[in-house]
């Protein structure tokens, strides 16, 4: 076949398939932006709105605003009972109490299981002598949930302080997913006298994110809200503004969840605000 | 040079359709979020007007024996538009002795809750007027009587009763339930004041018991109808097989016993008080989005107390129940068919259980005298420390445990309620 025909074919063929795809882009919805970014100048608005409120900024201010969607959870079948037997080990007794609690025991350890799947363990194991600093604590915390293989590669330590005279340390690690924080599921260790004494574990399975994205409301938009609500949070510096995701707590297998900017302060404490609509999700939550 | 040219075209089209097909199938959104959502304006059924939200309760004849029209009974059309006939042709009224002088013949509509005279009744009458009755005797037919919210009386002068009017308005009652007014004697222990008429059907009612199936709704559409955005609606999917929808800002629960329960606090407190057309209308247009106002569902004269205008709580809030009319009886279980709380910001709370008859259980039979169950429910109140007089005993079928059966409600003032079975006479509940 002659080349030059050929070619003259292909630009045609060419010609049109461009025109054809042309016109669907012109006549398809605008594309959106995938995602909004504060200025600088906007950034400077964030600290100004939280100082004229009487809060302390000593976080750093996420410039993007992504478009996202909500994300399933389910809780885990049997999840429970497999964390019963980790702090326990095998053939515990369980006893109902009335409010609908189910508590483990053996040999002065316990684990206490909420309707909603909450488990908390409970150690009778004695106090030592321990000057141990706040990281020693937190690798002692690692461990010890490691050796019970609840250590998971999506936790990160998200909170903590030293509670008490004796030095006693509260780790709070968060569950992640695609990298956002899932700032309802937990796991939650206290280290007293070099003793885990206590850890509180609630965890959901995510299933991934649904098909329909929206754009999220800016860092500046959720602290204009923050700072309209009435006092709600105690802290006046605030060490975290992030974009995650949030549940309250539901008696039910499976749910969504949706995405939020959660404004924290110092002690722990945090307002969740819807990153769709702009709701206060909930106020003060520990 | 020309094949050159050709060869660099050719190349430059191929690269613009790899950008052009690059772009369209990763550069824009799926269309559904490129979009902004349409509102689509989803309603169920038709607008109720307000005229046949508030159907009075009509009652024609003398002494003891009276017969009664139910808003849904047959005839209860043609007999209301007759004595509204009257009303419009009567002069502006003025104030009046109670007419408890009157004998003989007698015709009343009691309204399920005071109504606005101008809403509907007649022009003529004061703006400011709430009627809660109107009377008519055949001792003074020229004349027709209103009685007000307060329980003070006014009268509106005829100057003629229309050709043949008081034939045909007792014609239009055949259609109705013949009662007996019984004394305060025959209700004892309970007690009854002399001024509450409590009327029973002379001839006891045959009822059998039914199975029910709970109304169906396009949860779809409801689902559409009141979350505008479906991106931002969050499902929850709790243990007890109810499904919660939620956007943050409302909340709508489906049971799977078709039960409709739905909140926005945000509606709350109301900051404009609603006169009650206006509040009224603000009803029908709030059911007609959120699953409709089948035609068996009534306005209960008897569920006054529950219902708007006067319940407005703080911050102008209005509460109006629905109970559902079916083979001539109300159905009636602990919640009401439908129960609305709204504001002129919006609804605040819903609750909607609407369960139809489904097939009969057994043959029909008559309900016992409900004097027999006077006694049992004497015993079954001893234990309240409260109990109100007696105002109202009437036939009607106790929704409960996946059956609707047939019943004498014992109703009391202030609300109080003892549902009796019908056949047996033994108590089924009380609210």
């Amino acid at each position: 076949m002659d080349l030059s025909k050929a070619k003259n074919i292909l630009i045609l063929a060419f010609l049109l398939l461009n025109l054809f795809l042309s016109y669907r882009l012109w006549f398809s919805p605008q594309p959106l932006q995938a995602g909004r970014s504060l200025s600088g100048e906007d950034l400077e608005k964030v600290r100004v709105l939280l100082t004229a409120a009487g809060y302390e900024l000593a976080a750093p201010i996420p410039r993007q605003a992504p478009r996202l969607s909500l994300l399933h959870v389910y809780r885990e079948p049997q999840q429970s009972d497999a964390l019963v037997e980790m702090f326990l080990g095998a053939d515990v007794a369980e006893s109902v109490t009335t409010n609908g609690l189910t508590v483990f025991a053996k040999e002065g350890n316990s684990v206490t299981v909420t309707p909603s799947g909450q488990v908390v363990f409970r150690s009778a194991a004695k106090r030592k002598n321990s000057l141990a600093s706040m990281e020693e604590n937190r690798q002692l915390a690692e461990l010890f949930l490691q050796e019970r293989g609840l250590w998971r590669e999506d936790l990160k330590l998200d909170f903590f302080r030293s509670r008490g005279a004796k030095g006693d340390s509260f780790f709070r690690f968060v569950q992640t997913y695609h990298g956002f924080p899932l700032f309802f599921s937990t796991v939650e260790v206290l280290v007293a006298a070099g003793q885990v004494r206590e850890v509180t574990i609630y965890r959901v399975a995510s299933q991934g994110f649904s098909s329909k994205e929206v754009q999220v409301i800016s860092a500046l938009e959720a602290v204009q809200i923050f700072v309209e609500q009435p006092s709600v949070m105690p802290a006046q510096k605030i060490t975290d503004i992030s974009l995650g995701y949030f549940s309250e707590d539901y008696d039910a297998e499976r749910w969504e969840t949706v995405p939020v900017w959660r404004i924290a302060g110092v002690d722990g404490t945090a307002v969740y605000i819807n990153a769709f609509n702009g709701e206060v999700e909930t106020s003060v939550l520990k | 040079m020309r094949e050159r040219v050709k060869t660099g075209l050719l190349l430059l089209l191929v690269g613009i359709s790899i950008i052009l097909t690059g772009r369209l199938l990763f550069g824009q959104p799926a269309l559904e979020t490129a979009l902004p959502p349409a509102y689509e304006r989803l309603t169920f059924g038709e607008l109720r007007p307000p005229t046949e939200q508030l159907v009075p309760r009509l009652r024609l004849g003398a002494e003891d024996a009276w017969w009664v029209l139910e808003p849904w009974d047959e005839g209860q059309s043609t007999a209301w538009a007759l004595l509204l006939e009257l009303i419009h042709a009567g002069k502006p009224p003025e104030g009046a002795a109670p007419p408890h002088k009157m004998t003989g013949t007698a015709a009343h509509a009691f309204f399920a809750m005071p109504v606005k005279a101008r809403l509907w009744l007649s022009a003529s009458l004061p703006a400011e007027l709430r009627v809660a009755e109107v009377a008519w005797f055949a001792q003074e037919p020229l004349k027709i009587w209103f009685k007000d919210h307060q329980g003070s009386w006014l009268t509106s002068e005829l100057s003629l009763l229309p050709d043949g009017w008081e034939e045909q308005f007792m014609n239009a009652f055949a259609g109705g339930v013949r009662h007996r007014l019984w004394s305060a004697a025959e209700w004892e222990p309970l007690v009854v004041d002399g001024e509450d008429k409590i009327l029973i059907p002379e001839d006891l009612p045959y009822l059998a018991p039914f199975s029910i199936r709970s109304e169906m709704l396009d949860t779809e559409k409801l689902l559409r109808s009141i979350f505008i955005n479906q991106a931002m609606v969050r499902r929850i999917e709790e243990r007890d097989g109810a499904v919660i929808y939620t956007d943050g800002q409302r909340g709508l629960r489906l049971f799977p016993s078709g039960q409709i329960g739905y909140t926005s606090p945000k509606s709350e407190p109301g900051q404009e008080a609603m006169e009650l057309g206006q509040a009224l209308r603000r009803a029908a247009q709030y059911l007609q989005f959120m699953g409709g106002w089948p035609v068996h569902l009534w306005v209960d004269p008897f569920s006054a107390a529950q219902n708007l205008p006067g319940s407005h709580l703080q911050g102008q809030v209005e509460t109006i129940s629905l109970v559902s009319v079916q083979e001539g009886m109300r159905l009636l279980a602990a919640e009401p068919a439908v129960k609305l709380l709204f504001s002129d910001r919006g609804v605040i709370d819903y609750k909607r259980q609407i369960v139809l008859l489904d097939s009969p259980l057994g043959a029909e039979r008559a309900l016992i005298d409900p004097r027999q169950a006077v006694q049992s429910v004497a015993e079954y109140l001893k234990a309240e420390t409260t109990v109100g007089r007696l105002i109202q005993v009437y036939p009607a079928y106790y929704v409960g445990h996946g059956t609707a059966q047939p019943a004498w409600v014992f109703l009391f003032k202030h609300g109080q309620t003892v549902f009796v079975q019908g056949h047996t006479g033994q108590i089924l509940a009380s609210n």
